[in-house]
């Protein structure tokens, strides 16, 4: 065995704690080898050095010392805990948690720019406003999502309004029938003016025309693989008929300049299309808007007091 | 060596007994624990950290500590176990802190030593051949106290523990919550590097 393994052993050797094995390994070796023989006095004198330092000893009165240092403690902790008796209940640290957590959140909605209400808006609009809140958030009736022409819940979020129509179709067990139904619109309070107007079609208008629309869609719906739902003959007409209305407003909104903000296409009754027009395009929309049927008011017109694009939202209703 | 059992198991009965009297609320239980190891404490402190003052420091805090926590003493291993080892670990942690305060103050003989060991060791050889034969032995002490600080943390635990407090492989193991083997090779490693810092006063 090498030296170095020797000498690793020796502190062992001296201590008595090596086995048999590993004893008469160095015992043998050190009979031979002079420098280990040597390192073991050596090590032997370093740890009588150790053993005979002086025992430093604490201060004559570290006992007392001692005593001060609880005193001082246990007078601090006991002033906490006076100052903490009616907050000692415990609370268990993920309610705390929870309740940081729930504290954050709605700070920081509050701090939210987005949530920050707009500037008051004229009272005529705002009364209009509120109106329509309340009619669109009434609750319809409502079964499971519809699949019908690949109708899907749809969010609509576009400037200051900000709506959630869910559509749902009502299948009916002998005869399915189309019901399309907003479930709930939610607006943001205070938002920039939005003029509603309705739009009467008489039966006839462009009949042929949106037939083949419709045979359109139906086969767009096949394509996708979407269910083909039987649909009662006058429906089939009315969404015909409501459709080509539809295209007509859209092509017209895009010669006056404006876009379209949002088009709930699948409703049966009423069909609405929201659009955005600039200010002085307004008037010759209307104008040419009321060729296409019987356009009437049902909300306060624009105030003219800015010039900032006007919301218009339509609803197509056949007569 | 019969002897020896026997009497640290009165000791250790005495101590439990201790114990016992001050969760009984006898307080004066209490400082007999104090004054019956506060030496030990005291001393471990002090070769620990290689510093009067914070070994008195500490060896007050390690005694609050006991008095706070002797609520939570099992009665499974020793007191004497139980309050080396938070004598041990008030230490470490002492020492953890102190390092960064100390780092310029403290003298590191281990930091000369690549290039100038040899020189190191001859220096300290030079002084014993010379007319300062006769160091002092307070001198000298302080000289083994330099070696002991110069050793890593784990090291100097084991020397302490075991060749300056006297503890046993297995007393050491249960203060340290290292296994007996480690333990021994531990104290193997530090007793030889301190045998080589302490070649010239030997």
């Amino acid at each position: 065995m090498k030296c170095k393994e020797i000498n690793e052993l020796l502190s062992g050797y001296i201590d008595g704690v090596l086995d048999e094995r590993e004893r008469s390994l160095v015992e043998e070796h050190l009979r031979t080898c002079r420098l280990c023989a040597e390192e073991l006095a050596h090590l032997k004198a370093s740890l009588k050095s150790l053993s005979s330092l002086e025992k430093e000893k604490p201060p004559p009165n570290f006992l007392n010392m001692v005593h001060k240092r609880l005193e001082r403690r246990f007078s601090w902790k006991k002033a906490l805990n006076k100052l903490f008796v009616p907050a000692r209940i415990k609370i268990p640290l993920e309610a705390v948690a929870v309740a940081a957590a729930a504290v954050l959140v709605v700070f920081i909605l509050i701090s939210s720019p987005s949530q920050k209400p707009a500037p008051l808006q004229p009272s005529a609009v705002a009364g209009k406003l509120m109106e329509e809140e309340a009619f669109l958030s009434r609750e319809m009736k409502v079964t499971e999502p519809a699949t019908f022409f690949g109708a899907r819940p749809a969010a609509v979020a576009r400037g200051p309004i900000e709506e959630t129509a869910v559509f749902a179709g009502e299948m009916g067990t002998a005869e399915p029938s189309t019901y399309m139904e907003v479930r709930s619109v939610t607006y943001r309070r205070g938002a920039e003016k939005m003029i509603e107007l309705a739009l009467l079609i008489e039966p006839e208008v462009n009949y042929a025309e949106g037939l083949n629309r419709l045979g359109a869609s139906v086969h767009q719906a096949k394509l996708k693989g979407l269910r083909e739902i039987e649909m009662p003959e006058t429906e089939k007409k009315d969404k015909v008929r409501k459709s080509s209305t539809l295209a007509q407003v859209k092509e017209l909104v895009s010669r006056e300049g404006g876009k379209i903000i949002s088009v709930e296409e699948e409703a049966v009754s009423p069909q609405r299309i929201t659009v955005e027009l600039p200010f002085d395009r307004y008037e010759s929309f209307l104008n040419k808007l009321n060729e296409l049927g019987n356009l009437q008011q049902t909300g306060a017109g624009p105030t003219g007091k800015d010039n900032r694009p006007i919301r218009v939202r339509i609803e197509i209703i056949s007569r | 060596m019969n002897e020896e059992v026997i009497e640290g198991a009165e000791r250790a009965r005495k101590d439990t007994d201790l114990v016992r009297a001050f969760l009984a609320g006898d307080k004066v239980a209490f400082d007999r624990l104090v004054l019956k190891y506060q030496n030990r404490v005291f001393n471990t402190c002090y070769r620990l950290l290689g510093n009067y003052e914070e070994a008195n420091d500490s060896a007050q805090d390690i005694f609050v500590k006991v008095f706070r926590s002797l609520k939570r003493f099992r009665f499974e291993s020793s007191f004497s176990t139980w309050i080396y080892r938070i004598a041990v670990n008030t230490c470490r942690n002492k020492l953890r802190s102190l390092q960064y305060r100390y780092r310029r103050k403290m003298i590191r003989i281990d930091e000369q030593k690549d290039p100038e060991e040899e020189s190191y060791a001859i220096e300290i050889g030079d002084e014993s051949q010379s007319p300062v034969k006769e160091l002092e032995r307070k001198e000298k002490g302080i000289l083994i106290q330099k070696a002991i600080d110069s050793l890593p943390e784990g090291q100097k635990t084991m020397i302490v523990l075991r060749d300056i407090e006297g503890l046993t492989y297995d007393e050491i193991a249960t203060v340290t919550g290292l296994n007996p083997g480690t333990v021994r090779s531990k104290l193997a490693r530090g007793r030889q590097k301190l045998r080589k810092y302490l070649r010239g006063i030997n």
